[in-house]
């Protein structure tokens, strides 16, 4: 670059930082990317780590490369049955019910319009962002011994006595659908929202029925957003905590639970770090083995 | 305000293997208007934008007045451009929009307001100064657009489409507008249309565009009366096109006989080679008369078609040999026509252009 | 005719189910809201409108000093998330570089690992390198939380941005950073608003992230409502959740009016 040039402004070629466009965005994404590796990557590696280090006196964590924690877990039938196959059992029972009940709102708010659609799509989302602990705490004024629901059976002449619900797997499942519920909604208002109205008029037109139009062209055209929302809600239906720690019992241990209390309560990590691999791959495997299905059965036909 | 020239040198812009721009040279004279006129996608923004320096070219270099921009950033050049959509901040009022750039260049408050005063009044904009931009009306955004370009005090004004968003009556009101106020500012104007009309009312010259490259530079009544190609003839305005055989009959007249056996007398121009050649004329260059009528240059033709356009009736018809026309009739003509009546059609001699 | 009539009964079905769910949904809340209100507290028949739980729930230290955490966690992530997450937003919307696709999806990890994983990866990483226990260790599992909320939010505004008005701000003479402050920033400022309103809420509300790295010196509010509930559950407490739930709702309704709740929540991992 001349003299001239550096004072004129001037400039025969193209300035440097047109040339290289990459050194700009790397140092656009640099810092985020930093802090994920830093504190998602590398604490999600060190898990996988401490999975294989042994224990001395119960807890006490010594650095190896064993498959100790793998084995006791594993080779446990308690553990097999009471946690694995409750969690499976547990998240497709729950999410099987969300999606049946999430539906027929999401069709609901879809139909409407105007401030309408507004108020009922707010309220229908607005849990999402309520939080957790609050939910569930108007659920225990509900569930509980003397709550709402029991006096309620109880004033009816269901039952004489009041029934357990909280503190129990009925609380449990009733929390994952009711946290669920919103979630499939909202994968599904989008869904609903692309279907346009003149394929529906066509059906119509061609002579099909309520029924018909539903069955062949509403459920078709929403599977796509319907599969999304099982494979999500799945997958946090299996991995929960939080829900069975707070309303659940000593019979509700979720594999993700287990997790915790070995990790929180007993101070189990390297046995903690081993479930959570194993729960990454059990849920893995359960959603490669659901998409294969849903693939080879329906979804083939909509191209995707 | 004094326009500067503008001149362009081989600039090309390619976007991985389409050229967008190839190898395209031009230059505007100090207060000069020119259009850039082409079909969508031939250039005409990615060519204006270059101008401006909102993209780099690959190749060529550009010069405003003396000063070489080719790569200059563009808040170093001295000119100001009017976006098609306008591009008005939503966050600042009219006045704010119009004194950003005085301003950003250091002016005194006195100053700033002045500027501001002088491009709303001469956009007939005063009084709306501490409007939003979305509480104006499409022609009132448009207007402040010119204004806040105009407020800059550039030597270049630089346009892409600035009426194409508006409703037919005001683009045509907008455009007289305009025009007078390049005129009486003297700036030197980049205008990017792919509307003829405007291009050709409001232009010293315009440059018709296709395909990344400049298919004819010239004043508006060359490029519609003696337009050098096809593209540019079809281009422009309605068009028929004759193939046949050119012969010199003396110095100001030529002789013309079509393939399909249709004779016609021609003025007789500079350069224009004997031969095989191709003529045009355009549909408002043809009259039409009542049957009977004979004589030089005027041959019978049926009516297939009419298309009543208000100001015009465009006509559809078939000569004796086979060969379709494209009529224009004017209004005030007060002979009716109906479909199947059989005329004569007349072309004055220096109504016939040589294309090449 | 008949089959008018059928559709009529479908519809009407499909209406009582629907909103027999949205009483589903809303039942636990309104009771919430109902109990804290009332004088007689969990007992029926209601006995008339009280404030005095709100005033027995607000004069506690260990709810105070939950606020004060929660907000501190809440602005403190929203602002670190956004201030991260707009240069990557900006880059993935402007750019086009090999592994934007990658990118795209490494930014929106922290929502696909099971809260689970992620809570302990942190405890015992943190804990590792000598970080455990503190304000720090919290906001940073807040900041993982909500940095995928940032970046989808910022990316959205950020491509419907009308890219002209940086260059008629450009052509008005500003430079890069100028036209950048001037304009960009200003024009951006409800996609910020909103961005930061969801980080805020979503860290405010967590629980699943906060309870493993919450310390006894540093304990978010929901933490603190959670510990309170598992021992006693009464009025008070339920003034205290009527609080939590009511600044939530704020915040979804200006969060709804800014940006629209259903584009922001797409694939929003629940609990
Ligand atoms: N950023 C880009 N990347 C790739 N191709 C581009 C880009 N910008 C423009 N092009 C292509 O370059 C060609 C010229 O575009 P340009 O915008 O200059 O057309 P135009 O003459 O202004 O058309 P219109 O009348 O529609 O505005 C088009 O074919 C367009 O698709
Ligand atoms: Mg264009």
């Amino acid at each position: 670059m001349s003299v001239d040039s550096l004072i004129e402004g001037r400039q025969a070629s193209p300035p440097h930082h047109l040339r290289r466009p990459g050194l700009l965005v790397s140092l656009m994404v640099a810092p985020g990317v930093l802090v994920l590796v830093l504190f998602m990557i590398l604490p999600l590696l060190w898990v996988v780590r401490v999975s294989f280090y042994e224990t001395a006196q119960g807890t006490t964590m010594v650095p190896a490369w064993v498959l100790d924690q793998y084995v006791r877990f594993l080779a446990d039938i308690w553990y097999l049955r009471n946690v694995v196959w409750l969690s499976v059992f547990v998240s497709i029972v729950s999410t099987a019910i969300t999606v049946l009940l999430a539906y027929p709102i999401a069709m609901y708010v879809a139909r409407a319009t105007g401030l309408r659609r507004q108020i009922l799509q707010t309220l229908v989302l607005a849990p999402l962002l309520i939080g957790l602990v609050s939910l569930v705490f108007g659920w225990i004024v509900i569930l509980r011994g003397g709550g709402l629901f029991n006096s309620l059976i109880i004033w009816l002449g269901f039952v004489d006595a009041p029934i357990r619900l909280l503190y129990a797997m009925p609380a449990v499942y009733i929390l994952l659908i009711y946290v669920g519920i919103p979630y499939v909604v909202m994968t599904l208002l989008d869904n609903f929202e692309r279907i346009e109205p003149t394929l529906l008029e066509a059906a119509a037109n061609a002579g099909a029925g309520g029924w018909r139009i539903f069955a062949s062209i509403i459920l078709p055209l929403t599977l796509p957003g319907l599969n999304a929302g099982v494979l999500v809600l799945f997958a946090l239906n299996f991995s929960a905590f939080a829900i069975p720690l707070m309303v659940g019992s000593a019979n509700t241990n979720l594999i993700g639970l287990v997790v915790y209390k070995q990790a929180m309560q007993l101070g189990n990590l390297p046995f903690a770090a081993a479930i959570s691999v194993i729960m990454v791959a059990i849920s893995a495997a359960i959603l490669v083995i659901y998409s294969r299905l849903m693939q080879r059965f329906f979804l083939w036909r909509l191209g995707v | 305000m004094t326009g500067k020239k503008i001149s362009l040198n081989g600039i090309s812009k390619r976007y991985g293997d389409f050229v967008a721009v190839s190898d395209m040279s031009l230059t505007v004279e100090p207060g000069e208007f020119v259009s850039f006129l082409g079909p969508s996608g031939c250039g005409k923004t990615t060519t204006l934008r270059m101008i401006a320096g909102f993209i780099m070219p690959d190749s060529g270099a550009l010069k405003i007045g003396d000063v070489e921009v080719t790569y200059l950033p563009p808040n170093k050049r001295d000119l100001s451009f009017v976006f098609q959509n306008y591009a008005l901040w939503p966050h600042m009022t009219v006045a704010e929009n119009i004194g950003f750039g005085p301003k950003l260049a250091g002016l005194s408050r006195a100053d700033i307001d002045k500027r501001i005063r002088d491009a709303l009044s001469l956009t007939a904009l005063s009084g709306l100064e501490s409007r939003f931009p979305r509480q104006l009306s499409g022609g009132q955004q448009q207007r402040v657009a010119v204004a806040r370009a105009l407020a800059l005090g550039r030597s270049v004004l630089l346009m892409d489409e600035p009426l194409s968003n508006l409703d037919r009556k005001l683009r045509v009101d907008m455009r007289k507008e305009l025009k007078e106020l390049q005129r009486r500012l003297n700036i030197t104007t980049v205008y990017v249309t792919h509307d003829q009309e405007e291009a050709l009312s409001m232009s010293d010259r315009v440059a018709v565009m296709d395909r990344g490259r400049i298919a004819s530079l010239a004043v508006p009544e060359e490029i519609y009366r003696n337009p050098p190609n096809e593209f540019v003839a079809s281009f422009v305005g309605g068009v028929n096109y004759f193939n046949g055989t050119l012969r010199h009959v003396d110095s100001s007249r030529s002789f013309f006989i079509a393939d399909d056996g249709l004779e016609f007398h021609i003025t007789r121009r500079e350069n224009t080679p004997e031969g095989t050649v191709r003529l045009m004329t355009r549909p408002e260059w043809i009259v039409l008369r009542s049957g009977e009528d004979k004589g030089l240059n005027t041959h019978p033709v049926t009516v297939d078609f009419i298309e009543y356009l208000g100001a015009s009736r465009k006509v559809s018809a078939t000569t004796e040999t086979g060969r379709k026309l494209l009529i224009q009739v004017h209004d005030v003509d007060p002979m009716s026509i109906e479909v199947g009546d059989r005329l004569t059609f007349h072309i004055a001699a220096q109504n016939m252009m040589l294309i090449k | 005719m008949t089959n008018s009539i059928r559709q009529t009964f479908y519809r009407a079905s499909l209406n009582t189910l629907t909103y027999a769910l949205l009483f589903f949904l809303f039942f636990p809340i309104a009771v919430t809201i109902f109990v804290s209100f009332n004088s007689s507290g969990f007992l029926l028949p209601p006995q008339g409108f009280t404030l005095e739980w709100y005033e027995r729930a607000w004069s506690m230290t260990q709810f105070r000093r939950g606020v004060f955490v929660s907000l501190m966690l809440g602005i403190g992530s929203a602002l670190l998330a956004n201030a991260l997450a707009f240069p990557i937003s900006l880059a993935l919307v402007r750019h086009n570089f090999r592994g934007k696709a990658a990118l795209n999806v490494f930014v929106m990890s922290p929502l696909l690992v099971p809260t689970t994983i992620i809570g302990l990866a942190l405890y015992v990483f943190l804990m590792n390198i000598g970080l455990g226990g503190g304000f720090v260790t919290l906001l940073i599992g807040h900041v993982m939380m909500v940095i995928p909320f940032a970046v989808r939010i910022l990316t959205a505004s950020l491509s419907i941005f009308d890219r002209s008005l940086e260059e008629a701000a450009r052509n008005a003479g500003a430079s890069l950073i100028r036209s950048f402050f001037s304009i960009t920033l200003p024009v951006l400022k409800t996609g910020f608003i909103a961005s930061m309103m969801i980080c805020f809420i979503i860290s405010w509300n967590d629980f699943a992230i906060s309870i493993f790295l919450a310390s006894s010196k540093w304990t978010p509010l929901p933490i603190q409502i959670y510990s309170h509930i598992q021992f006693q559950y009464d009025a008070v407490s339920a003034a205290v959740v009527s609080s939590v739930i009511f600044l939530s709702i704020f915040a979804i309704v200006v969060i709804d009016r800014i940006a629209g709740l259903q584009k922001i929540l797409s694939q929003n991992a629940g609990n």
